[in-house]
């Protein structure tokens, strides 16, 4: 009851004219710089704060946290209609939702994609309510060796995103492995692959990299095709069929618990949820040969987990002072200018700014919903825009995309570059996403491993004496025997309905 | 006819006019400039991505500097390479004053002491002003048996490789200020196991949840830890106790003087800037250094306002430096 009277103050502050104003701005801009690529809400945020400092904490809060959670919306809408995620956490979600447009149902995927964020939101605004003390200890049970155990499940999902040859996909993965380790090592300082040039000692940046393997290569494949006729698929419908919502009840189910889990864990953020969650439904499906080729359960999984990671994210900043992952740093910064210091006083010290914010996550994804739906019709149409228009609307983005993450003009090449590496690797069958999730996991893989080590001074059972870890190495080992299984056994049958189902 | 030749008149006026305004912008003496200054957008360079202690410091004097300035401070995060990229790209360009940047002792000092191949030398940048002080604070997990500084080291050394800290980075304030300390106890700084973690919030967690011994970190990353007590803080760096926390006794206090290490911030810009841009930042700091409001939003990130002006600060730098430079070969850091 005590968790009730809290929300109701909680909504009498989120409910002011002026929070629910802001509120409105906040998500309206998050959805903005979801749908530009490469334009993030970290930078988003950090561009705002100045603008906040005028406005009371609460409110400068509610409009803050929206741009967060808003661009988790927007960033699945360029992944379906031009195959460009605007965030790391969308490129799951370009997987199927992609597919998806190009067989015209643009709009019942834009469609789920809003309705799955809204459900695994929500659901992980009330986990954040009523668990967020207990949960906290959580992020502190994480340490070096349990990270590596995560991120090493991670990997091993290499092996399902790796599309027709396991061989292909595993040398993709070692491909992204390998750029990863382009830059200043993590723990000694030397330089690597970095030939003296100061840019490149701070490393690929993997923004660069999506922007250049699944946008401008698309961009590429595309115009060496006949343009007029790549999007010539009449739109079936705009919203989800009944048997769409049949597909996908488990998986929105599942998305919002196990986005929530992971959102929870610093370091593990909204993208790693996605990922995880799609090969999840993939792996339960009764049919994995679809996921990759228009699956619709695909696009709800990767949008469910990375709105539910927000919620999840939430926990630790608000409980610990620990940011889960850069943009909430950044709102945790927000906090800290403002005069609120985040840890496990925040909620007895000052319950008004902590329950209106939660509130105002409630509103917010409520106005998320109305404003995209709406959208949805809109959004599909502009896959009809003929493409000699769209392709160059569409390049300019991914350059403002790639130079936006960092300010620097050296992510501009390596986008360009990739572009044309992402080109050749299609023409030859190579699939793109696992270079995209050996990137993002391999640096932390390689830290917490070596951080491990030198905690144990060098002994590897430690991965094994701790029971968090033990655990997630057994999880990470039948994954890839499963993996491995479904591959064996269905290869003759799976191979033949890929390969005739196959669009390019 | 006289539209027309209206018509006809205006473009050559207008054309003059543009002329002379073009001239006028473009062709200003740089005397002239110097009364003026800042008469564009500046850009004030954040060597690390936002949500830092540096970046913060760098948007409060950002916003308050406009204000008094009426010239928009553009806060621009470099992040890269422990800070290298961004200070090389404040190096790089005009030191005509638009653009600077927000440094910190680990780009200032402990980086160029670490990395002798550094693209850039401690004292390359124009030093401005200091800005504030970081004070550093020892601590360890919240239920810890260890009840004060002494009892730590105490342990430590007795068997050294028993025990592991942890530090935000590869260099930086968190390291140099655990060698201060190990070497003032008489342990060696090489046995004990160095956890590289990547920020100060996972150092912060790893100490917390019990995954290192301990470990020394700016203020602004510990307080609501230490509040909850889910970390012990066991002594400053700073001369005095701090106005956050004051039940945490100074390293004088705890018996260890020599752990002495502050982190700062100040503005810098490219070398040799001139001299009415140093005049007018290092007026500007001082100003806003005077504003209550300033002082207050200051003391709230864990970062108070401490002042220095462009010569001390140099002075200072030389000798933090010069310590660095001797801590990082103790360490077999300096490469």
């Amino acid at each position: 009851m005590e968790v009730l009277q809290q929300l109701i103050l909680g909504f009498s502050v989120a409910l002011t004219p002026t929070n629910l104003f802001y509120c409105f701005v906040g998500v309206f801009i998050g959805t903005l710089i979801g749908v530009l690529p490469g334009f993030g809400p970290t930078a988003g945020i950090a561009i705002l704060i100045p603008v906040s400092l005028s406005l009371p904490p609460t409110t400068a809060l509610i409009m803050l946290a929206g741009i967060y959670y808003g661009s988790m919306y927007g960033g699945s809408t360029t992944a379906i209609l031009i195959n460009t995620p605007g965030e790391a956490a969308s490129i799951p979600t370009a997987l199927d939702g992609y597919k998806m447009a190009r067989q015209g149902r643009a709009g019942p995927a834009l469609g789920m994609a809003a309705i799955s964020s809204f459900i695994a939101g929500t659901f992980s605004i009330v986990g954040l309510m009523l668990l967020a003390p207990p949960l906290a200890s959580v992020a502190l049970a994480f340490g070096p060796p349990e990270y590596f155990s995560l991120m090493f499940l991670g990997l091993t999902m290499v092996a399902s995103l790796a599309g027709k040859s396991l061989i292909k996909g595993l040398l993709a993965g070692l491909f992204g492995i390998l750029l990863s380790t382009i830059g200043m090592d993590p723990i000694s300082g030397s330089e690597r692959f970095s030939y003296g040039n100061p840019d490149l000692l701070s490393g690929i940046d993997f923004i660069s990299v999506v922007v250049g393997l699944f946008a401008i290569s698309e961009i590429l494949i595309n115009a060496e095709e006949s343009m007029v006729g790549v999007y010539e698929t009449k739109l079936k419908g705009l919203f989800p069929t009944i048997q769409d919502w049949i597909d996908c009840k488990w998986a929105l189910v599942r998305s919002s618990i196990f986005g929530f889990l992971i959102g929870l864990l610093p370091g593990a953020s909204a993208s790693i949820a996605a990922f995880i969650c799609y090969d999840l439904e993939k792996k339960f499906s009764k049919h994995p040969e679809k996921f990759g080729e228009g699956a619709i359960e695909g696009v709800a999984a990767a949008e469910g987990a990375n709105n539910a990671a927000v919620g999840g994210g939430m926990v630790p900043l608000l409980t610990l002072g620990i940011p889960p992952s850069a943009p909430l740093a950044i709102l945790l910064g927000a906090l800290m200018i403002h005069g609120l210091r985040p840890g496990p006083l925040l909620f007895t010290q000052n319950p008004d700014f902590v329950w209106g914010l939660i509130a105002s996550m409630y509103i917010g994804n409520i106005m998320l919903l109305v404003l995209n739906l709406p959208l949805v019709g809109f959004w599909a149409s502009m896959i009809k825009i003929p493409y000699p228009i769209l392709a160059p609307i569409v390049l300019s983005l991914c350059v403002i995309g790639a130079y936006g993450a960092r300010n620097n003009m050296l992510d501009v090449w390596v986008a360009l570059i990739f572009g044309v590496i992402g080109f050749f690797m299609r023409k030859l069958d190579f699939p793109s996403a696992p270079v995209v999730l050996a990137l993002v996991l391999a640096p932390m893989v390689e830290n917490a491993l070596r951080q491990s080590l030198t905690i144990s001074r060098g002994n590897i059972l430690i991965f094994m004496m701790r029971p968090i870890s033990a655990v997630l190495l057994i999880l990470a080992a039948i994954s890839l025997f499963l993996s491995i299984y479904t591959r064996m056994k269905k290869s003759s049958k799976v191979q033949a309905l890929i390969e005739s189902s196959s669009t390019d | 006819m006289r539209k027309k030749a209206g018509l006809i008149l205006f473009p050559k006026f207008f054309y003059f006019l543009l002329t002379v305004f073009l001239l006028v912008s473009l062709e200003l003496p740089p005397s002239g400039l110097a009364q003026e200054y800042p008469t564009k957008t500046i850009q004030l360079i954040v060597p690390f991505p936002p949500g830092g202690s540096t970046d913060l410091t760098g948007r409060f004097v950002a916003t308050y500097l406009s204000k008094k300035w009426g010239q928009t401070i553009s806060v621009v995060n470099k992040p890269g390479a422990g800070g290298t990229t961004g200070v090389m790209f404040a190096l790089r360009s005009k030191n005509d004053g638009y653009t600077m940047l927000m440094d910190v002792i680990s780009a200032g000092t402990l980086n160029p002491a670490i990395e002798g191949k550094l693209p850039y030398k401690w004292d390359e940048p124009t030093l401005v002003a200091r800005t504030n002080i970081s004070p550093l604070v020892f601590f360890v997990k919240g239920d810890s048996h260890w009840r004060n500084l002494r009892e730590v080291l105490e342990d430590v050394k007795k068997d050294p490789e028993k025990f592991t800290y942890g530090t935000s980075g590869l260099g930086g304030p968190s390291t140099f200020s655990i060698a201060q300390l190990l070497e003032a106890a008489g342990i060696d700084p090489t046995k004990v196991a160095r956890v590289v973690l990547q920020g100060g919030a996972p150092t912060v967690t790893n100490v917390a949840g019990g995954h290192v011994d301990f470990a020394s970190q700016n203020l602004s990353e510990v307080i609501s830890m230490i509040q909850a007590k889910k970390i012990k803080g066991l002594a400053v760096t700073t001369p005095q106790r701090v106005k956050q926390l004051p039940d945490i006794p100074t390293s004088k206090e705890a018996g260890y003087p020599a752990y002495k290490l502050v982190g700062w911030n100040g503005i810098a810009g490219p070398a040799n800037l001139p001299d009415y841009v140093i005049k007018k930042w290092d007026q500007g700091i001082r100003e806003i250094m005077n504003d209550p409001a300033f002082v207050e939003d200051m003391e709230r990130i864990g970062a108070p306002v401490s002042y220095m002006g462009p010569k001390d600060w140099k002075a200072v730098l030389e000798e933090e430096y010069k310590s660095a430079m001797k801590f990082a070969e103790k360490l077999g850091l300096r490469k």
